[in-house]
């Protein structure tokens, strides 16, 4: 092997060559020299690796419904960790005076009668905090950082007032080092959403200057939908969900510093591939999907506490495992011929939610009815996964929802 | 140089811009050859490459080997437009293997340099914005560095380690998993 010559070429140009190294020689890069740790730094070269390459499933939180339900492809083994709905290992958790308010990456926040806990459903493991907020949840919204690339892995609690300006009242209100992929906080109210990032990773510590607000692409105060912030293959994504048409941004600042969306898909619901997967799972005598909710031990469907509720506060998210995989793309995928005796009138009264995004797949989860499905963006394929939403439920209302990834 | 010689393309060899190297050598090459570097696209489209096309930045023996891939590139580009229309479907398809094939065993043979030319020719792609070279080029590098320790890399690349022993021991705390 030849010797020596320096590479010296400019900094955009060894951006292009370390971006092309798969994650375990970029991450070797960094310590390299000073050099190039700063760059691969301040690219965020490394975060773009950073996804999980696995999806466990969803949980789904429904108001009304006593605990998170996991939501996952059925027929496999039983496989370690496992994961469950089933918080009662947490102290103090009950059906309706708690909430999961965040989650991040695979760790939930939830907020119990006596305090916020931060929890790792796959662990089992939950830390407790308490603060003087919790008495006063009316005025604030609290969100959960949390990085599993770091070792070990780190993660944060925000507080954000809500005030009119909210770049100047994100503080870190606990004394957790860094977290910091992003996170959002959960309120409509609050005219922007606020996406965190790592500014600097040269250092863990604690600083305010780390995390930056970036407006939504719209106005979302001004319009009457479901929006969600979340991580996909295109990095940070934005999407809104309104009257039918659901509409995906990119969030494009990686090179350039500047942050913007980029709208990247549009997609019109109303869509009979939709409507024939809804139909479909309706019928009762089809009733196995993919996907199947596992409900924990204790918890067959048969609950005595009915609690009649049109209300819609739910957190749900998809924790992801190696075994547990989505593992086809051709399960159930919706085969629609436009047969002509589409009873459509109805459509347009059922709503339809956003899930989440998968966090390594061009593909979206939505609800509509009791039914999930997956939407490919790339190939505007439906997929009917299954039934999602317990039987209790059926008929009403209720759900808000996110991704949820394991942590590593 | 065009074997598959439309009229279109006869056309377009007749348009020369000479290319000057910092040394002071001169190439006559075709407009299509040029305007692979959008450097010298937009200079065309400007109007100001009369009298030739002064590259201070570039070295005869450099810029030998770049117009070398921008004419091979471009001939394969003409040679796809001018058979889509003589050829049915299957026959364009082999054709096209064919010339990707070329292509592909071209570009291999053209990477067989020492480190400082390639790094040249890095230098060369960037300012003369061709992005085929630039690719290929950074994609050479990015596999020398693949699958090497940091260690192997700075010595590779006369790096000296600027990090303190406490710096690098952060390093792999935060990204344990890269070192296991």
């Amino acid at each position: 092997m030849e010797a020596g010559a320096a590479l010296l070429v400019p900094d955009d140009v060894l951006a292009d060559i370390l971006g092309r190294l798969p994650p375990r020689a970029l991450a070797a890069s960094r310590s390299v020299c000073k050099a190039w740790r700063a760059l691969v730094d301040a690219r965020g070269l490394l975060l773009r690796h950073l996804l999980p390459h696995a999806l466990r499933g969803i949980l789904i939180d429904y108001s009304g419904y006593k605990q998170p339900v996991l939501f996952a492809r059925r027929s496999q083994p039983r496989c370690f960790p496992r994961v469950s709905g089933d918080l009662g290992y947490v102290p103090g958790f009950g059906p309706y005076h708690s909430r999961i308010i965040d989650h991040c990456n695979g760790l939930l926040l939830y907020q119990g009668a006596s305090g916020y806990y931060v929890i790792n459903p796959a662990t089992r493991g939950w830390e407790s905090f308490w603060s003087p907020r919790v008495d006063r949840h009316g005025d604030h919204a609290a969100c959960l950082v949390f990085d599993p690339a770091a070792s070990p892995p780190r993660y944060e609690v925000f507080w954000i007032p809500h005030l009119p300006e909210p770049e100047e009242s994100v503080r870190p209100a606990a004394p957790f080092s860094l977290g910091g992929l992003f996170s959002s906080d959960d309120t409509l109210a609050m005219p922007c959403k606020i996406w965190r990032r790592r500014r600097k990773s040269n250092r863990f510590s604690l600083k305010l200057g780390k995390y930056r607000v970036i407006k939504t692409p719209e106005d979302i105060e001004q319009v009457y939908a479901e929006c969600y912030l979340g991580k996909s293959t295109g990095g940070v994504c934005f999407a809104i969900l309104c009257d039918h048409q659901l509409r995906i941004w990119n969030l494009n600042d990686e090179l350039s510093g500047k942050a913007e969306w980029v709208l990247k898909h549009r997609v019109d619901l109303d869509h009979s591939a939709l409507w024939a997967a809804v139909r479909l799972s309706e019928r009762d005598t089809v009733t196995r999907g993919s996907w199947m909710l596992s409900y924990s031990d204790s918890d067959e469907d048969s609950g005595r506490e009915t609690y009649d509720s049109s209300g819609e506060d739910c957190g749900s998210e998809i924790v992801s495992e190696e075994q547990f995989q989505w593992d086809s793309d051709d399960d159930c995928v919706v085969d629609y011929e436009d047969d002509g005796d589409d009873d459509d009138e109805d459509h347009e009264f059922k709503t339809i939610f956003f899930l989440g995004f998968h966090p390594y797949r061009e593909v979206v989860f939505l609800m509509v009815s009791s039914v999930t499905v997956a939407y490919h963006l790339s190939t505007s394929k439906f997929q009917w996964l299954g039934k999602s939403l317990p039987k209790r439920l059926r008929g009403q209302k209720a759900l808000r929802s996110h991704f949820h990834i394991h942590p590593a | 140089m065009a074997s598959a010689g439309s009229g279109d393309e006869k056309a377009a060899a007749a348009a020369m811009i000479t290319l000057i190297s910092s040394d002071n050598e001169k190439f006559e090459v075709t407009e299509a050859t040029a305007t692979l570097s959008q450097t010298i696209r937009h200079m065309i489209e400007d109007g100001c490459t009369d009298g030739g096309v002064p590259l201070p930045n570039v070295t005869s023996k450099i810029l030998a080997r770049v117009i070398e891939y921008c004419k091979k590139h471009a001939t394969a580009a003409a040679g796809e437009e001018g058979s889509s229309s003589s050829f049915s479907d299957a026959a364009f398809l082999e054709v096209d293997r064919a010339f990707l094939e070329e292509l592909e065993e071209f570009d291999d043979a053209f990477l067989e340099v020492d480190r400082a030319t390639l790094f040249d020719l890095i230098l060369a792609a960037n300012y003369l914005d061709i992005k085929g070279l630039l690719n290929l080029t950074c994609q050479k590098v990015a596999d020398s560095v693949k699958g090497k320790t940091p260690e192997q890399i700075r010595e590779m690349y006369n790096i000296v380690n600027d990090l303190t022993p406490e710096e690098e021991a952060e390093i792999r705390r935060e990204t344990q998993w890269a070192f296991e």
